[in-house]
């Protein structure tokens, strides 16, 4: 998959630009806060609807303008494809593919594989489980359409059987018990269906992961990625049940898919506490190379691939491991990324090979 | 809103509350009536007090009708087949298939804590009361409710409830679009969804 043009209105500190991109390396350079980020940003919106965790919506419209409007011109196979994505204050936000807007915004996944190498990536390690199921859960929906659509049915159950919880109050009439055990049947059947995909998908995604680590890192640093889960431990069934009265006094669930982790870890132990800056980068980084091989393999779509800021927090070592991964023409397609060091890139790169875009303030400048 | 007469305000904050009205439209609906001569919206205000002081609901099938009575006990239907809807646009709509000649109950919703509707909010007892005083002549309870979660949890939490009768549980077949509400299908997929209904089995 490729992105020929971006055009790029009212988004962010861009007032209406037209970017073109390299088949292979495009670089976007220039200052901080020039813009570099933004590009991304725009691309990520039209391949996942969304922004990075980062802002929301309404914070990438460009300040006072009423609408921002973001347009890119996709070829996969020889056949050219035009996302757009239009948010107008006060109104739905809309996505277009050739023309047509989705009816679900959530339709549109997995139609534009991407994959995007970003400093919020640290939360991935250091927030809360949510955020490593949602990436996780990200990596299996672009190719698995049943488990988005288990995923969003399960979240609508949990939500429902939650506000039952609370409506109970603790107390359990004949038919709020009855269609409690509605709620249960449906959440412990759904639970199982996305817990067992989520342990498949750390099975095939780990030797991916292991790889692109060893190929980034010098020397031995064991990383490790698994799946905690009690939905997948025997007696799950009978223990939800078991947790009916916790859950009635505490007026939500306790135990289902929603409580899975991924755990990561440095040496065995948490990468979170034991990990250094660098190190946890290396990780992020090697996660989101082999979340690209993930995604190449179960789709046959080689992504593009975004890289922002990635040389930041690395020695050199690192970043020249990375470099040589990243010339692999067999194994890469586009690669967008960004440097605020416009000669560090120059030296790795050669000319003949990539695009050199220059921004300033919002403006671009591109080198033939 | 900042609209200088708080009247007119007023009148768009309440109409805005309608599903679907925002206040744009809610101020444009609200100065057309203001052109229109007095008549007109005493008329409008008028309707739908009437309306909601004299609505009467079916003591048995819950339909939306003027009579506590209507003639769902009268009319001569197949009266071994009570099917089952979320509310009277799906009555009409599956009646003017043609493909049905049994009764009808209205649960008058579907099963959804979030906007605070339980089993007990529906008129889920009153059917089966009407299951136990037809005294086996009811046999068979078709489920024709929306393909939404929320229709599937009533759904499900119906053949729970019923479990214990000797019924024949149906659910229309699924060629209504997933989410999709019954009074919108259209009558053909409808029709068929209804001849073709199969045995209720949930979470398939
Ligand atoms: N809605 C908006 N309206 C106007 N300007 C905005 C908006 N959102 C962000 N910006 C501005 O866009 C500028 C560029 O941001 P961006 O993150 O793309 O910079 P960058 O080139 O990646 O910089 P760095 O090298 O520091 O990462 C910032 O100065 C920011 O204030
Ligand atoms: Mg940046
Ligand atoms: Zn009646």
């Amino acid at each position: 998959m490729e992105i020929k043009t971006l055009h790029l209105q009212s988004f962010k500190n861009y007032e209406n630009s037209i970017l073109p991109f390299h088949s292979r390396v495009t670089c976007l350079v220039g200052l901080n806060g020039a813009g570099k980020t933004n590009v991304l940003e725009a691309i990520h919106y039209l391949a996942f609807t969304k922004g990075t965790a980062s802002v929301t919506d309404l914070e990438s419209i460009r300040s006072k303008d009423p609408y921002f409007r973001v347009k890119g011109l996709f070829e996969e196979n020889r056949k050219e494809r035009e996302v757009i994505c239009f948010l107008e204050r006060g109104q739905k936000k809309i996505i277009k593919m050739d023309g047509l807007a989705y009816e679900k915004l959530s339709d549109h996944i997995g139609q534009v594989q991407v994959v995007m190498c970003t400093p919020y990536d640290s939360q991935i390690i250091q927030d809360s489980s949510e955020v490593r199921r949602k990436w996780a859960d990200g990596c299996i929906s672009q190719h698995d359409a049943p488990y988005l659509e288990a995923l969003l049915k399960y979240q609508r159950v949990l939500k429902q059987r939650n506000a039952h919880l609370k409506n109970c109050n603790g107390r359990l009439s004949p038919p709020a018990a009855l269609l409690l055990d509605t709620y249960d049947q449906e959440l412990i059947r759904l639970s199982s269906e996305l817990s067992n995909k989520r342990v498949e998908f750390v099975q095939s995604f780990q030797p991916y992961f292991q790889e692109n680590l060893a190929a980034l890192v010098p020397g031995h640093e064991r990383c490790s990625i698994h799946l905690k889960s009690q939905v997948t431990e025997a007696g799950f069934a009978e223990k939800f049940s078991e947790s009916r009265a916790k859950d009635l006094l505490m007026q939500r669930t306790l135990l289902g898919a929603h409580r899975d982790d991924f755990m990561f870890a440095l040496q065995g132990q948490p990468i979170r506490k034991f990990g250094s800056q660098g190190q946890q980068k290396s990780f992020l980084v090697a996660l989101r190379l082999a979340q690209y091989d993930y995604l190449k393999q179960t789709t046959s779509i080689a992504p593009v691939l975004l890289l922002d800021d990635v040389f930041d927090k690395l020695d050199d070592g690192r970043i020249h491991n990375l470099v040589s991964i990243l010339q692999d023409n067999s194994r890469f397609g586009q690669v967008i990324l960004t440097d605020a060091r416009k000669e560090r890139t120059l030296s790795f790169f050669d000319k003949e090979h990539i695009q050199l875009v220059e921004i300033e303030n919002g403006t671009i400048r591109v080198h033939e | 809103m900042d609209f200088p007469s708080q009247l007119v305000a007023r009148a768009v904050d309440e109409i805005a509350k309608l599903p679907g009205i925002g206040k744009k439209t809610a101020l444009r609906l609200v100065l057309h009536l203001l052109r229109q001569s007095p008549d007109q919206t005493h008329r409008l205000a008028d309707a739908l007090t009437i309306l909601r002081d004299e609505i009467q609901y079916c003591d048995t099938c819950h339909i939306i009708a003027d009579i506590r009575e209507c003639t769902c006990r009268t009319v001569h239907t197949d009266t071994s087949i009570v099917c089952v809807v979320e509310d009277t646009p799906d009555v009409l709509a599956i009646r003017n298939t043609g493909q049905y000649k049994g009764m009808f109950h209205v649960l008058g919703g579907r099963v959804s804590p979030i906007d605070g509707i339980g089993p007990d909010d529906l008129k889920i007892e009153s059917l089966v009361k009407r299951i136990e005083a037809s005294n086996g002549e009811i046999k068979e309870v078709i489920l024709a409710l929306s393909g939404t979660m929320e229709g599937e949890t009533t759904a499900f939490y119906l053949t729970r409830r019923l479990d214990s009768y000797p019924l024949k549980i149906t659910s229309i077949a699924r060629g209504i679009p997933v989410g999709g509400e019954l009074e919108f299908a259209d009558e053909l997929t409808l029709g068929r969804s209804i001849s073709s209904r199969t045995e209720y089995h949930p979470t398939e």
